[in-house]
């Protein structure tokens, strides 16, 4: 028996560092040539998966290996629960496997899963998906069921390790929607409303005591999709509502203050936001119509205005057709490129090609879109290297 | 769409207090066994111009995991459950109500579903008042007595301020019932707001006939008469794979997965059937099949009113609360017949409505279950028709309102709106103002579209109103209802409509009262306003 278990060391040791040099071979060209998918096939419909496309340089992602995960995917959740979360120092991708209440550990190069790591054992995603997210140091996943985060050392060679997770809850008991990480700060968005922040220095987040109504809650306006200007002095929130309504939040105190309430377009929610790599403009993926708005963002003031809309892109409307997760090409100027995951019968990968210039912008959907996806149930895409903040 | 899942891990934590209780004393009557005989529910009849019923709300787990909701009397012969309140025009109905609902919960997920961010200014500490209790929890209950045309104040029919919290002090209702109500079937059941689906899908549900419709469709005269109620139950654990479950008068209607419920008549013998869609979300469509063929049945009345003319229809479209009432014919000997649901298409995003066999109907010499129609008395009273010369009247008000929803994730929509045209959406508060206000004598045009990929079921509280149009064109033969289907939008071209005239003419009716949908996760989800009706 011994022996057996000296053995077994032996392979596994033998395999973890071969994963782990093939992670540590830094990889960073100054654009994204990797897109990496969170599949989340159906529970009862096989294995979860992630698939790692490679970036021609027309832009078109082309070539995606499967890397199946294990476990169980859920089909669905969440919108803007980002189940794709990638490291900027390091060719790993964490890709929640929403059935089974893991993160599993991608390394983008090798096209390999590393290991899928649990949280504690009333962590649950279903129904509503798990989202992720990174500081470089540590993992966090939200846990929709459970309404927990959990909180993960990220170790070598894309591996994970369970630190311990918090109970969460907005004013109104909401789950977390939406997440984003500035340095030592997580800030959250609860779909109900409120927003909180808290300090993540130590790892495991301790709450800055900031919990509260976003402006948008009094008229039916929830916060759900997050993110956090690069100098850490904003945080911009995207809203569940019949139109498209942002908030932001002047965080430079190091808590959340009053968020202002801006009106940038009426095609939709937008629950699912993503600033451009300049700050120049705030990509926001119109989830339920099929259409994609860029905003104009000034990040010295944190000013929100008006922009523009795409035209609705092909394969809607289906009313079960859904778009989320905006990303772009670059990591530069505008980003150049958006690419969006697409949930549904006609479900893709959207390319829509941006530009701006003297107070102007267009998005156009590009000629290839959209790009088959691996699965009809994509809600969430990364690149590598992903935006540099 | 797909809200079972949320719905049952709601219901999974309000469990959770009442187990122990319910496992010690028999809270609720039991339920029939899938395969038996429909009965109906026992009658309670006014005698001497009142009706005085004890109702006690309950709630208690059966062993297949659903949580049944109970308006529980305690009879001389035992428990049971949502009696037929019978009553005659001019009569009053008192209702001493008690509730005994023991789910405490401050669960975050029930807390969650059902009180996400349209309960805003409610007070935090119990009220005793129960006409001013500010406090809404999943124990909290009241009455709403559909369709009937009374006022909305405290002790009668209101829902905006009359919550009942557990106690073992009875709150009274008493209702007069109008002189001019036209005679039909109505229904009781609970309305607080945020909760309306959990316990009305527990069964808390009852039927109340204003009597006399013998008087305006005399070819019901000395007909068997059946109440049905057609209820939808949702499984502890809620999952999709699971579902929701129809029931008629308490017995599931699961065929294939078990035996059908089986209505027994006499071979070619007419019978009265009173039907109320009293399901949370499921637009029914409803068939007599005699060996696989549709029949044709008279239709009598819709949503209490007695429609007029002879109409014979072999598919009746009824939403969530609508009732229909219609005369049948029973089977030939030995010629298999059913009663059937046969499916509803409720838009890409509507909660799927398969078809499902209701009943299988058997023909029997001897059947039993059904009682005579006329059995009741209605004194004659010389009073103006409700509703009377609506169609002909120039409405003082014309008003568009609209549905829309908004959507988090792929589970469907989790925000419900209504809407004035004009106004930017929001979720339904109980302390709002009311979105409308008018005067007594108003009879004004509303014009409904619904821009969701979902069916809506529009329904007006103290009043009926006629429908006059769908997508801009007349109704050939319009017919008063308090509940109707608006349709869903494709996602191209124009918003589906439809427009109703609104008889604000009784002054009873004076005062703040709802709209709302009825598909109860919209109604509890937001999708309601407030009208004001001013003396």
């Amino acid at each position: 028996m011994k022996f057996v278990t000296v053995f077994m060391l032996l392979i596994v040791g033998a395999q973890w560092n071969g994963i782990a040099q093939s992670a540590a071979q830094t990889f960073q060209p100054a654009s994204p040539s990797y897109l990496i998918t969170n599949d989340d096939p159906p529970r009862k419909t096989g294995a979860s998966s992630g698939t790692v496309f490679t970036i021609a340089a027309d832009g078109t992602p082309q070539n995606g290996t499967r890397v199946t995960l294990g476990g169980s995917g859920a089909g669905g959740g969440l919108f803007n629960a980002n189940r794709v979360s990638i490291l900027r120092d390091s060719p790993c991708a964490f890709l929640s496997i929403n059935g089974a209440g893991e993160v599993g550990g991608v390394d983008i190069l090798a096209l390999q899963d590393v290991g899928n790591t649990a949280g504690s054992s009333t962590d649950s995603g279903l129904p509503d998906g798990i989202g992720v997210v990174n500081n470089g140091s540590y993992l966090y996943a939200s846990f929709s069921t459970s309404q927990t985060i959990g909180t993960y050392s990220i170790m070598p060679g894309c591996a994970l390790t369970f630190l311990g997770d918090i109970s969460v809850a907005g004013k109104q008991a909401g789950n977390v929607k939406g997440m984003a990480t500035h340095d030592n700060m997580l800030v959250v968005a609860y779909g109900d409303g409120s927003i909180e922040s808290f300090d993540i220095s130590a790892g495991i987040p301790v709450s800055h005591g900031d919990l509260q109504n976003a402006t948008g809650y009094n008229t039916s306006r929830f916060p759900a999709g997050v993110d956090i200007t690069q100098d850490g002095r904003y945080a911009i929130f995207g809203d569940l509502s019949t139109t498209t309504t942002i908030e932001v939040s002047d965080i430079s105190s190091g808590k959340l203050t009053k968020t202002k309430l801006y009106d940038v377009a009426t095609a939709g929610n937008a629950v699912s936001i993503y600033l451009s790599p300049d700050q120049t403009l705030l990509y926001i993926a119109n989830t339920n119509v099929g259409k994609v708005t860029a905003a104009f963002f000034n990040a010295t003031t944190g000013k929100v205005s008006r922009g523009c809309t795409s035209a609705k892109l092909r394969g809607f409307p289906d009313d079960w057709q859904f778009l989320t997760s905006p990303v772009t090409e670059l990591n530069t100027g505008t980003g150049s490129v958006l690419y969006m995951a697409e949930y549904g019968p006609n479900a893709g990968i959207a390319i829509v090609n941006v530009s701006s210039g003297s107070g102007k912008c267009t998005l156009t959907e590009a000629a290839a879109s959209p790009l088959q996806a691996p699965t009809t149930t994509l809600l969430s895409i990364g690149v590598y290297p992903p935006r540099q903040f | 769409m797909r809200r079972f899942l949320k719905w049952g891990f709601a219901v999974q934590i309000v469990l959770g207090a009442f187990l122990t209780v319910s496992a010690q004393t028999p809270r609720c009557p039991l339920r029939p066994d899938p395969g038996s005989v429909v009965l109906d529910a026992p009658s309670l009849s006014s005698h001497n111009g009142s009706l005085s019923v004890d109702l006690t709300m309950r709630n208690a787990m059966d062993p297949l995991n659903f949580m049944h909701y109970c308006f529980d009397y305690m009879s001389s012969t035992g428990l049971i459950e949502a009696p037929t309140l019978r009553v005659n025009p001019g009569d009053t109905l008192t209702i001493n109500f008690t509730n005994d609902l023991t789910s405490t919960t401050t669960s975050r997920l029930a807390n969650e579903r059902h009180a996400p961010v349209h309960m805003h200014g409610m007070a935090d500490a119990p009220g005793t008042d129960p006409c001013t209790s500010k406090v809404i929890t999943p124990n909290t209950s009241n009455i709403h007595f559909h369709g009937l045309n009374v006022p909305p104040v405290c002790h009668q029919d209101d829902v905006v301020n009359t919550l009942v919290q557990p106690s073992k002090t009875p709150f009274q209702y008493q209702i007069q019932i109008p002189a001019n109500e036209p005679p039909g079937l109505y229904w009781y059941h609970p309305h607080p707001h945020g909760f309306t689906g959990l316990q009305v899908s527990g069964g808390a549900a009852g039927a109340i006939i204003v009597n006399g419709i013998e008087k305006i469709k005399p070819q019901v005269t000395g007909l068997a008469e059946r109440i049905f109620f057609i209820r939808q139950q949702i499984p502890v654990n809620g999952s999709d794979e699971v579902g929701s479950q129809l029931t008629l008068n308490f017995q599931p209607a699961i065929f294939p997965k078990d035996d059908a419920p089986i209505i027994r008549m006499k071979p070619g013998e007419k019978q009265f059937w009173r039907i109320a869609n009293a399901s949370n979300t499921v637009f029914l469509s409803m068939q007599i099949l005699f060996a696989g063929v549709a029949q044709s049945v008279e239709l009598i009345s819709l949503d209490g009113v007695p429609i007029n003319g002879d109409r014979f229809v072999n598919q009746l479209d009824v939403p969530p609360a609508g009732r229909a009432e219609f005369i049948i014919s029973g089977p030939p000997a030995g010629t298999p017949a059913t009663f059937i649901h046969k499916g509803f298409d409720t838009g890409p995003t509507g909660d799927p409505s398969p078809e499902q066999m209701l009943a299988k109907i058997v023909t029997n010499s001897n059947s039993a279950e059904q009682a005579p129609a006329s059995s009741t008395i209605a004194p004659p009273r010389p009073v103006t028709p409700r509703f009377s010369g609506l169609a002909a009247i120039m409405p003082s008000t014309t008003r568009k309102l609209y549905f829309s929803e908004s959507a988090l994730g792929t589970a469907g929509p989790v925000n419900f709106f209504l809407s004035l045209d004009g106004q930017i959406p929001h979720l339904f508060t109980m302390d709002e103002p009311p979105a409308i206000k008018t005067k007594v004598g108003a009879v004004e045009d509303w014009t409904f579209e619904n821009r969701t990929p979902e069916e809506h079921a529009f329904h007006m509280h103290q009043i009926h109103f006629l429908v006059t149009a769908i997508n801009g064109v007349a109704v050939p033969n319009p017919t008063m209802q308090d509940t109707v289907i608006v349709p869903y939008w494709t996602g191209k071209g124009p918003y589906p409509s439809v427009t109703v005239r609104m008889d604000f003419r009784d002054p009873e009716i004076a005062g703040t009262f709802v709209y709302h949908c009825h598909i109860l996760d919209h109604e509890d989800g937001g999708m309601m306003q407030k009208i004001e009706v001013d003396p």
